[in-house]
This record gives C-alpha cells, structure tokens and sequence, in this order.
C-alpha cells in the first residue's frame, strides 16, 4: 500500500494521545488505518 | 500511571457545579474541590519544579486565583483544563521568580546516572524520572498532561496558551529526546535508537 508521507508524520504526532486514549474517533480511525498500512510504523 | 485523570461525565459536572459555588463563596465547596486537585497538581508539579515548597505554593496560589475568580468560569472548558492552566501560568512565574534557582533544580547533574537494569518499578521510576528531568519544561509540562494527566491535545493547548501544532510538536521532540536517554541512562553503550526526522516547533 502506498502511504502518503504528510500521513506518517501526522500519525507519529498523535500516537501520543493514541497511548491515552483521548483521540477522536475519526482521529483514531485515520491513525489505525495509517498503522495497518505502513511498512515504517509496522 | 496512577489514576487516570480523564474524567467522567458525572465528575466533570460535579466539578462544574462545585466552582458556582466557590464563586457563590462557599467555603465547603472549595474544600472538595482543592482535595480533588491538590494530589495529582501536587504530583504534576512536583515533578516538574523538582521541589515540594515550589510546588505547594504553586498550588496554594492557583487556589486562591480559584477562589476569586470562579465567577469568570463559563465552562467553555473542563474545569480541570481551567484549573490546570492557572496552575501552569502560576508554575511559570515562579520559574520566573527564582530563575537562577529553578535552573540549577532542573539540571539533572546531581542525579548519578546508574547503569544498573532496573529491578524494580521504583528503580524504572528513577530512570524515567532523570530521563525527563533532561527535557525542557515546556516539552516536560507536555509529557505530563498527557502521560500522566490523560489530557487531550485540544486541552494541553488550552492549558499551555499554545497552538495545538506546538503541543504536537512538544511532545514530538520531548519523545525523541527520551527514546535517545532511555538506553543511555539504562546501559553503559546503549545505542541511541533512530528517531523519525522531527518537525520544526509550531
């Protein structure tokens, strides 16, 4: 899967609110599809 | 991580309803509130000014703005986002205050670094401890309102007077720095991990 590079740097930006749990759903949902994706954050 | 400090839906309104009291002066009501705060603020920033009577006045300081100023508070916030951020402004002006005191307490020189693994949860405590004591305060304050307070980033925003971006940031380059002193505190020739190219301060 190609993975957009803006993407990645915005996923690693949020993991840390992915760690507490206070992302929005649709934040999450993003982030969660970006992770499943990824060859770097696998 | 100690208690999480996300709070319900019933503590939040519960503590909404205790600052129209405190601004209706009733003094019961801001007994409950400051024990509801004093433990985790006393935590927070104990950590982060590294000395207790800082802290304690920090927290009796944003108290009494609490005190006064409960009025103004519209709940266009969590309480805890409004309390948190006189506490953060509080904290800053005493970092202001005592400059070159608060300086040499948040240098990390008088912690001994141990090259011993940890035995103990006290002991990774210890290293996360000096670990963070090495970040600026600004990146330190944004580790502990999300680690160890649970707050959102829209909410360290608020607290911080800060755009979201430079909370995002913080916490970015606060997260490298830890990944590169974690395995340096933890072993002799511990190599520093590769880290993601950080983005430049918001």
């Amino acid at each position: 899967m190609m993975v957009d590079p803006c993407h990645h740097e915005e996923s690693w930006l949020l993991l840390p609110w992915l760690a507490n749990g206070r992302l929005s759903h649709a934040e999450r949902a993003r982030l969660e599809e970006h992770l499943r994706g990824c060859a770097q954050c696998a | 991580m100690a208690e999480p400090t996300y709070r319900s839906v019933a503590g939040v309104a519960r503590e909404v309803e205790l600052i129209a009291r405190v601004a209706e002066g009733d003094r019961r009501a801001f007994e409950e509130l400051y024990h509801l705060y004093h433990r985790r603020m006393a935590r927070f920033l104990t950590r982060l000014t590294r000395r207790y009577d800082v802290a304690e006045e920090v927290i009796n300081d944003t108290f009494w703005v609490v005190w006064r100023k409960a009025h103004t508070f519209r709940g266009d916030s969590q309480p805890s986002t409004w309390i948190l951020g006189i506490a953060y402004r509080k904290a800053r002006n005493a970092f202001r205050a005592s400059a070159r005191l608060a300086e040499k307490n948040l240098q990390a020189e008088d912690l001994p670094l141990t090259h011993d693994e940890p035995a103990s949860n006290e002991e990774l405590r210890d290293w996360l401890a000096r670990a963070l004591a090495e970040l600026p305060v600004e990146q330190r304050l944004a580790v502990e309102l999300c680690y160890e307070l649970g707050h959102s980033c829209e909410e360290i925003a608020t607290i911080m007077g800060c755009p979201v971006n430079t909370v995002k940031t913080r916490l970015f380059h606060a997260r490298a720095k830890l990944q590169r002193l974690l395995p340096q505190l933890a072993t002799p020739t511990g190599t520093p991990a590769g880290a993601q190219s950080p983005p430049k301060e918001a």
